[in-house]
């Protein structure tokens, strides 16, 4: 089927995109929410920046829902069970970026709803950095997490910054807050 | 580019982490929990120095990049003043310090240590940012000071130096202020 830009706004392909969006694919042994891999029209108006994707979008949380219980469904396990499991995953090589991609992989990522709209200043920062916001938990953060750690392993695969301290860094960060989430 | 759009995405998720850590933090010490104060205080030092390492991570380029990174900070590929502040994440991140204040004028002396490492990665996140706008402004203005209505002749490092400051001073102790060092602005 061949649309041109103008089709974006029929409904049957926006079905068709929808259903697109809640591809998961896996890379490198990580999943990364496939959401948004383009740009609609209306997005290119709002924000000239967005033109020019440079990956998948990340999905994160509004930050003050962030109490808000996982919604019904949205994921097959309490999000505190996944934080363990993950942290458990990880426990014998915290900082290789590998056993975090191995550990991370066998994570669901919940569905998402559609995406909410912030302030015009605060939707144009996140469209700069390609962030959708969606309702959604602390299991959507756990989704994040899993694309941030892939973008990281593709990051570091062709540099030096592998095994630096600066790499060490964010994973013991990312330990730090898989810990809180096992807190909450 | 990759790289900018990378650290960045690190930074929301651990900013996201460091707002639910204050939220855990503050019931600890509500409840009066030492040890759990302490816990929440030691990964709220981990989780903004991992802040701090993305933040790095963001200005690790060759300095031929810097020039695309900044054109599309600024108009007309973003409104201008186009700022860090602008971020929802790092507006809850502050919010949540203001609720946290309250416990902390009233802190246990046994937490006076963990506080001050706590400080002291506050302090080494907003550095961070001042590495990254040094690559990009030097000691010009900064993104969010160069629009029409802002008259401000502070340069970036200055704004965010001020930022800096009053930050610390949110998450100080009672009477301990903490004196401005040379920092900046996104």
């Amino acid at each position: 089927m061949n649309c041109t830009l103008e089709d974006y706004d029929s409904p049957v392909v926006c079905s068709i995109i929808a259903a697109f969006s809640r591809i998961v694919c896996v890379n490198q042994g990580a999943a990364v929410r496939a959401d948004n891999l383009y740009v609609t029209p209306m997005e290119t108006e709002k924000n000239p920046a967005a033109r020019e994707p440079l990956g998948p979008r990340l999905t994160l949380p509004v930050p003050n829902r962030l109490h808000v219980p996982a919604m019904p469904g949205s994921t097959n396990r309490p999000v505190k069970q996944a934080a363990i499991a993950l942290l458990s995953a990880i426990e014998q090589d915290p900082l290789s970026l590998q056993g975090w991609s191995q550990a991370l992989s066998q994570f669901d990522a919940p569905a998402v709803t559609s995406e909410l709209e912030l302030s015009h200043k605060q939707q144009v920062y996140d469209e700069y950095f390609n962030v959708a916001r969606h309702e959604g938990s602390t299991d959507l953060l756990l989704a994040a997490i899993a694309q941030v750690v892939s973008e990281l392993t593709l990051e570091f695969s062709d540099s030096k910054l592998q095994a630096s301290e600066i790499s060490d860094r964010l994973l013991d960060g990312l330990k730090a807050l898989l810990e809180t989430l096992c807190e909450n | 580019m990759r790289r900018w759009q990378t650290g960045h995405h690190a930074f929301f998720v651990l900013i996201q982490g460091i707002v639910i850590n204050q939220r855990q933090l503050l019931a600890r010490l509500r409840q009066g929990n030492i040890s759990a104060s302490r816990a929440a205080f030691k990964r709220a030092t981990r989780l903004l120095d991992a802040s701090a390492a993305a933040m790095r991570l963001t200005g690790r380029m060759p300095a031929s990049c810097y020039d695309a990174v900044r054109e599309s900070m600024t108009p007309p590929s973003v409104p201008a003043g186009f700022s860090g502040l602008w971020s929802i994440d790092h507006r809850a991140m502050i919010d949540e310090l203001k609720a946290l204040k309250r416990q902390i004028v009233v802190l246990d002396d046994d937490l006076i240590e963990d506080h001050q490492s706590w400080m002291a990665a506050l302090d080494r996140a907003y550095q961070s940012h001042a590495y990254v706008c040094e690559q990009f402004v030097g000691d010009g203005p900064s993104l969010a000071m160069r629009t029409e209505k802002n008259t401000s002749q502070r340069s970036g490092l200055q704004s965010l130096d001020a930022f800096r400051e009053r930050t610390l001073n949110l998450a100080a102790m009672r009477g301990s202020k903490q004196k401005a060092t040379p920092s900046c602005e996104e």
